[in-house]
């Protein structure tokens, strides 16, 4: 009789892997749009407030 | 200088996000298991497009820092620091999922072999690199240190690349950057080339989104120390 062979059961660590995959990018993705939006919000202030000096009072 | 400019993440990573979706479903769903190493095999298509994204973001670093040496073009300078920081994520996944596929296969989460050990040297020398930009103020100073550092780097990736054919380890040889024909059957080998496109994709729309941040963040800085001084 032969012998039918079924594959190892590694399909939890498969998981994990691919979650975090999508954790990891999804982390950094976020982080970097945070900061962008911040630095933007920033530079629209100092923007407006160095047009206002040029223009005087 | 205006900041209403395009979007931080523009159309590229739109595409890159629904290309790495579907290569996502292509390997849960349509990639048969391997025999041998049952479902953890499936790692391999993240991990090893992780590793050529991030050799790629590394390869911009040292390319770019060549140029920054040559023409001391701050554009230059602040593509490095971008895909310095994009191949740093990509190291990161590389360093995590390989222990997660090893735990099963080798009976170990981590070895000291060659291709692990040089890995994570990359690694910290990347970090070294963000953190060395992080802690010097002088602008063309930062930007000529780390541009050697970034090359210095980058050098590693040959070694890294060949360490399993140079040291005895325990580390697999590589199924597809290699002379002879890619030992995979062509269902897996779809599966990896589309992981592959969609992290490459990935890698260049964040390290395209990284430097519009650092376009932002410098103006803003030249118009803090315009009004400082």
């Amino acid at each position: 009789m032969m012998l039918q062979s079924r594959p190892p059961d590694t399909a939890a660590y498969y998981r994990i892997a691919y979650t975090w995959v999508v954790v990891a990018y999804g982390a950094y993705t976020v982080a970097l749009w945070w900061r962008a939006k911040r630095v933007r919000a920033q530079l629209r202030v100092a923007e407006n407030g160095e047009a206002r000096a040029t223009r005087g009072p | 200088m205006s900041s209403d400019k395009r979007p931080v993440f523009d159309w590229l990573f739109v595409v890159a996000v629904l290309s790495l979706i579907a290569a996502y479903v292509r390997a849960v769903y349509f990639t048969p298991i391997e025999a041998l190493q049952g479902a953890a095999q499936k790692i391999y298509y993240v991990h090893v497009s992780a590793a050529i994204s991030a050799y790629l973001a590394l390869g911009v670093v040292a390319l770019m820092s060549i140029v920054y040496l040559w023409l001391h073009e701050e554009r230059a300078d602040r593509l490095a620091e971008s895909a310095g920081e994009v191949a740093l994520v990509f190291l990161t996944v590389v360093l995590t999922t390989g222990p997660l596929w090893a735990k099963p296969i080798w009976g170990t989460w981590w070895t000291w072999d060659a291709r692990l050990t040089l890995t994570l040297f990359l690694w910290f020398l990347t970090a070294g690199y963000l953190v060395m930009r992080g802690a010097v103020d002088d602008v063309a100073m930062r930007a000529r240190y780390s541009a050697v550092l970034g090359i210095l780097a980058a050098l590693l990736i040959p070694f890294i690349h060949l360490s399993v054919y140079l040291f005895n380890t325990l580390h697999p040889k590589p199924i597809l950057l290699k002379p002879d024909k890619p030992s995979m059957p062509s269902e897996m080998l779809i599966t990896f080339f589309a992981m592959w496109g969609a992290s490459t994709l990935l890698c260049i729309a964040l390290i395209g989104a990284r430097y519009r941040y650092g376009v932002d963040r410098d103006a803003l800085r030249a118009l803090q120390s315009d009004g400082g001084a």
